[in-house]
């Protein structure tokens, strides 16, 4: 299969409030192919979000990105904003993290879900002027079917309400039917299972499996919910203070972890009893020497504090540590 | 004595002679020192009722009683020593902090409301952060500079400074990876074990209800279904 979307070395950074520079991401790389779901996991605030914004160039303006993030051919940081808004929503969507942020608490659901309808669908006005009726007909069936396939039994009283009169899972639900209403090549769903039971979940899942399938779309899959990801994702790319530890096939992932970091997210599961990693996370403004994760593992040698380990590749996984050779 | 729930029903207006019931004939109990878990598919009303039981939000029917008295026949003294009492910790930390101010200044604000004077907001504070497992040192930092488990960790901590008997926590984990969410679970635990708190635990999660809880209900089509854990 072609590569869809290829990001190398990827670098984020902010202004912190000490004027010190926050390194959200670093000298990140990884590809995602035709039909392929890429899973992005690791600890809150190790830079998954950024990455995902960072593809869809929504970073704040005083953000510093640097690297290539190649789609279909082109670099999308070279991209004018003109050309970048052409893209978005339509080839490349995203299902955003916080739907109480992500919705406009002014319109009604309907007008939210028709709205990427409504941006791209103006070519297609000029076109088929005769036909406006049936059109807007279609954009309708659009949205009732897109609320359908979210599991909502009453789409069209659905579509009258405000996102102030649903709970954060119908809001969650919402939010990506909107995304998917144009079946895009790459869709970015950062935490879309955030929120929802597990009833709601499977129905995402089913979902996000139909896209892929109908649609042949691509997804990079950011979620903290690693069932959801073992079910879901072809690859896993564990990241850990901004930068991608471990990156292999779920089978191998689930099966035999090699990184310290991934091994002890295995730990904490459910179903090995939430035994949690001691300590936490580097500030992503006064990283450690060494390899990032050293202060809290339990494998460290010598050299791990004093050299920053290479993400070393073999057999169709890759893993940044000493101890993997 | 304990924080009863009693015949709690809430319906809200959806146009302008429609009205949806979301949830009717809800009677549960929160004992010191147990936890209560509460789950139940998204739109149910889990964080309605959580909401509620916080007096947060009032029923359209039924009442909260906390330790005998229900809170709508409360005088203001007593409705303050409720609100302190009973306290509610929400899914996402990052919002439960003011971005502008450090962490400090978001601690001392309770310990001013507390009246707790100046010379003794270092003590407190210090082993408030022992108590939740984090360093003197976050308390210089602003919220964006922490993670969402550090966060967590001391909108749990912030929230032990009122010397709650009863916590609703709503969703405390689910904006948190698995890991961070295995030690949020363990401290929430450890504190309970400590200070006989009473929890309402509202998640969607199984494994963690399962994890945490003494008993739980199940909440769908308006009704809550009572089950020990």
């Amino acid at each position: 299969m072609n590569t869809l979307l290829e990001v190398k070395d990827l670098n984020v950074s902010f202004q912190g409030n000490e004027n010190e520079t926050v390194n959200a991401v670093s000298g990140l790389s990884f590809f995602i192919r035709e039909k392929e779901i890429l899973a992005l996991v690791g600890e809150t605030g190790c830079g998954k979000s950024a990455v995902a914004h960072a593809v869809v160039r929504l970073l704040p303006s005083e953000s510093r990105v640097m690297g290539t993030i190649k789609f279909g051919g082109k670099n999308l940081l070279e991209l004018s904003e003109k050309e970048m808004s052409g893209l978005r929503g339509k080839e490349i969507s995203i299902i955003f993290q916080n739907p109480s942020l992500a919705l406009n608490p002014v319109y009604s659901i309907e007008h939210q879900l028709a709205e990427p309808l409504r941006i791209h669908g103006q070519k297609m006005k000029k076109k088929v002027k005769k036909t406006e009726g049936k059109k807007e007909n279609n954009a309708l069936s659009k949205v009732v079917k897109a609320l359908e396939s979210m599991g909502f039994s009453n789409p069209h009283e659905c579509m009258r309400y405000y996102p102030s009169w649903c709970s954060g899972g119908m809001n969650q639900r919402f939010l990506i039917a909107a995304s998917n209403m144009l079946d895009p090549v790459l869709l970015i769903a950062d935490e879309p299972s955030k929120g929802l039971d597990r009833s709601r979940v499977a129905e995402l899942e089913n979902e996000l499996k139909g896209l892929k399938e109908r649609s042949g779309t691509s997804m990079l899959l950011i979620s903290h919910d690693l069932s959801f990801v073992r079910r879901l994702a072809d690859r896993i790319a564990v990241m850990y203070a901004g930068e991608i530890v471990e990156l292999a096939e779920p089978k191998q992932f689930f099966e035999k972890p090699f990184h310290p970091y991934a091994l002890g997210l295995l730990k904490s599961l459910p179903e090995n009893g939430f035994i949690p990693i001691p300590g936490s996370s580097p500030s992503l403004s006064s990283l450690p020497e060494g390899c990032r994760f050293h202060p809290r593992c339990s494998f460290k040698e010598k050299r791990c504090m004093q050299e920053h380990p290479e993400l070393k590749e073999s057999k169709g996984r890759a893993v940044r540590c000493f101890l993997w050779a | 004595m304990g924080l009863i729930a009693k015949n709690l029903a809430r319906t809200y207006r959806t146009g302008l002679w429609k009205e949806k019931c979301i949830f009717r004939g809800v009677t549960f109990e929160l004992k010191s020192g147990k936890t209560f878990g509460l789950m139940g598919p998204s739109g149910e009303g889990k964080s309605t009722l959580g909401r509620i039981v916080a007096g947060l939000e009032k029923p359209t029917e039924g009442t909260v009683c906390f330790n005998g008295k229900p809170l709508s026949g409360m005088k203001k003294a007593e409705y303050a020593a409720f609100r302190r009492s009973v306290q509610m910790m929400f899914q996402d930390p990052t919002e439960a902090f003011n971005p502008r101010k450090r962490i400090e200044q978001s601690i001392f604000e309770v310990l001013n409301l507390l009246k707790t004077p100046e010379t003794e907001h270092a003590l407190r504070t210090k082993k408030m952060l022992e108590t939740v497992g984090l360093s003197e040192e976050l308390l210089f930092r602003y919220p964006s500079q922490l993670s969402g488990g550090q966060l967590q960790r001391l909108a749990l901590g912030r929230i032990l400074l009122l010397e709650p008997e009863y916590i609703v926590l709503d969703e405390p984990t689910s904006a948190l990876d698995v890991s961070v969410q295995a030690q949020v679970l363990h401290l929430l635990k450890r504190v309970q074990a400590e200070q006989k708190i009473g929890y309402l635990l509202i998640s969607h999660d199984e494994a963690v209800v399962h994890f945490m809880a003494d008993s739980y209900g199940i909440i769908k089509n308006g009704q809550l279904n009572i089950t020990d854990a």
